[in-house]
């Protein structure tokens, strides 16, 4: 999988690059509008990360010009600006999503991976480890083949722990994942741990293995090592 | 009080004096002026009378009219020559009339006799009084007539100024167009236009000024901030951290999150006081409110509140995304200021008003100053403070009144349509 991000920021491009390369994908990276529109003429990508404000032009231009030349390639802009008008242009422009600085890694690589399920797959993907199974076009999840059955949350919750394995997901990280802005309004996490614990029981009942680690007291980890 | 009415105040006060002056001179010239016909008649008559009497060595036959009198009767010594007013009384009419009376002394075969020669100043009064009143009506017309002309005159000579008063009026900071003030003859408005054009144009520049810097500030702050969540991110991956190491990457990332919230909500407020959420639509706030009880579904749950709502359909023109800023920070205030045992939500909507009902602890300081910036009805609360801040603002735009208040253990908001 190749990724091209265009970002300004030296540092901030530095950790989401390595975030993004230990999950195996091949980062490109570039931080000024006319190296990006070279790349993106000359090569193709998976999905381009895209900041709006760049030295040398705007992003939602690079968008604009990744449409014309009809490029596969999922689109996510990132942006400091939440101005509603510019996610709506963007959006209408044909970015797959929009995500406002600041974020978590955690959640921008979750992202990605929806953009290019939907992409490639149309839709129709299958995220398969070890004994889990998860068919996302019927939001469905198996265990050793048998379905079982998750709430809403859960589900999403599962999803997002696949992308982020055996990553430390605060539980701040998981609340705005799983309620965006709306966790900003709760002052208790609590309720995340009655969550977690029934995911765990719903997959190890079914003879899933317990990847769920709590990290002491501040998040959870889906551990792959046993 | 009008400008007008305040002239014709000034004017009437000046008029009065002026009336009251000019009436008392005028009086008191045409007085003086009959007075002076009368002594020349009187000093003809005494002419006459010493003439008649060296000729005759007699006084003459006096004759006697309302009108005028001859008196003499003898005296020890002859009187000074006087010249005075005087009164006496008319038998006919029974009535004091005022007479201008000559007295001179003459001697007639060696006998004194003091001579009155009274000629009666009715009419001089008469006259004067007329003039008087004359002079009285006269400026009164005059006044009215002033008073109308000046009334119709100031509605045409104002007449741009209250143009310029409701061009003004409409004006609006975020308007695409420079205000453009009405064409004027009269030097003073035209120079009060040029400078309010000037002065709109200044403030128009600087509003898109500050529009910018806010865009920009929030960028240029949401950078480092990024960075600072993404190194942290990175930071709690590593391999071999103690608890403790943990602990402090995890409390350094709440506060990041934290200060990027309140960025964010100071951002929101700074926009919405600058009325950058124009647009509207009609949004159906009933059904607003049902969804966004949905979104807090879980919270809701976690916390076993029950919920009770009274939702009469309603449709008002509003900006989307303030009805769902409103509507989102009521509600999750109610959820989660709420109690942790046995708590309840109750959610009334009509026409005139929206009345928010919930459980929760009695607050530390007074409900009212919840409003204000940075107040928290508890110190250990974790909200920023600036949820029902960013509420009123939102009030304020659509004028709407906005309530709170704690009694008998339970919270109580209430927006007023």
């Amino acid at each position: 999988m190749k990724l091209l991000l265009i970002e300004d920021e030296p540092s901030l491009a530095q950790s989401i690059a390595a975030y993004l390369r230990d999950d195996g994908y091949l980062v490109e990276h570039c931080a000024d509008y006319a190296s990006a529109l070279d790349k993106i003429q000359v090569y193709q990508y998976d999905c381009v990360l895209v900041d709006i404000m760049l030295p040398g032009g705007n992003g939602m231009d690079l968008v604009a010009q990744l449409k014309k030349q009809e490029s596969p390639a999922g689109i996510l802009i990132i942006s400091a600006k939440n101005a509603l008008d510019d996610r709506l242009n963007g959006l209408e422009l044909g970015a797959d999503d929009y995500l406002t600085k600041p974020f978590h890694l955690a959640e921008l690589n979750a992202r990605i991976k929806a953009i290019l399920r939907r992409r490639q797959f149309g839709g129709n993907a299958e995220i398969i480890f070890a004994e889990i199974k998860v068919q996302t076009a019927e939001r469905q999840v198996l265990v050793c083949d048998v379905p079982i059955d998750l709430t809403r949350k859960e589900y999403d919750l599962l999803l997002f722990f696949l992308a982020n394995k055996n990553r430390v997901l605060t539980r701040e990280t998981i609340a705005e994942h799983l309620w965006g802005d709306d966790a900003d309004q709760m002052d208790s996490f609590d309720f995340i741990y009655s969550h977690i614990k029934n995911l765990r029981k719903k997959l190890t009942e079914k003879g899933a293995d317990d990847y769920l680690k709590a990290v002491y007291g501040i998040g959870y980890k889906f551990s792959t090592n046993k | 009080m009008k400008l007008l009415a305040q002239t014709n105040q000034q004017y009437l006060l000046i008029s009065l004096v002026a009336l009251m002056v000019s009436s008392v001179a005028l009086f008191l010239g045409v007085r003086s002026l009959f007075n002076a016909y009368a002594d020349e008649r009187l000093e003809e008559l005494e002419a006459e009378i010493v003439a008649y009497a060296q000729t005759h060595d007699t006084l003459p036959v006096f004759f006697q009219s309302t009108s005028a009198k001859l008196l003499a009767h003898r005296v020890e010594i002859l009187p000074t020559r006087s010249l005075q007013d005087t009164m006496l009384l008319n038998e006919l009419e029974q009535e004091e009339e005022p007479f201008r009376q000559l007295r001179f002394g003459l001697s007639v075969h060696g006998q004194p006799y003091q001579v009155d020669i009274l000629q009666s100043a009715v009419e001089t009064e008469d006259i004067a009084e007329t003039v008087l009143l004359l002079n009285l009506a006269l400026l009164a017309a005059m006044f009215l007539a002033l008073f109308w002309a000046q009334k119709r005159m100031s509605a045409q000579l104002w007449q741009p100024f209250y143009e310029t008063l409701d061009r003004l009026r409409g004006f609006q900071l975020n308007q695409q167009d420079p205000m453009v003030l009405p064409e004027t003859n009269t030097d003073e408005f035209a120079e009060l236009n040029t400078t309010l054009e000037r002065w709109s144009e200044k403030t128009r520049q600087d509003y898109r000024a500050l529009k910018r810097f806010t865009e920009n500030a929030s960028h240029e702050i949401q950078t480092p901030l990024a960075v600072i969540r993404a190194k942290l991110d990175t930071l709690l991956q590593s391999e071999g951290l103690t608890k403790e190491q943990l602990g402090h990457l995890h409390q350094t990332q709440q506060a990041a999150a934290r200060l990027s919230r309140l960025q964010q909500n100071l951002l929101l407020l700074v926009k919405i006081e600058n009325y950058q959420f124009q647009a509207l639509e009609m949004v159906d706030v009933p059904g607003l409110i049902t969804r966004k009880l949905e979104q807090l579904e879980d919270f809701i749950e976690a916390k076993n509140l029950r919920v009770q709502t009274e939702l009469k359909p309603l449709n008002l023109p509003l900006n989307p995304f303030l009805a769902e800023t409103l509507i989102g920070n009521l509600i999750g205030n109610a959820v989660k200021h709420n109690i942790a045992a046995d708590g309840w939500i109750s959610i009334q909507l009509n026409e005139k008003s929206l009345i928010l009902r919930n459980s929760g602890l009695t607050p530390e300081v007074p409900p009212t100053e919840l409003l204000e910036r940075f107040r928290r009805s508890n110190i250990q609360s974790e909200g920023l403070g600036l949820g029902l801040a960013i509420v009123k603002e939102i009030c304020e735009q659509y004028e709407w009144g906005l309530e709170i208040g704690f009694e008998d253990g339970a919270w109580e908001t209430k927006v007023r349509f």
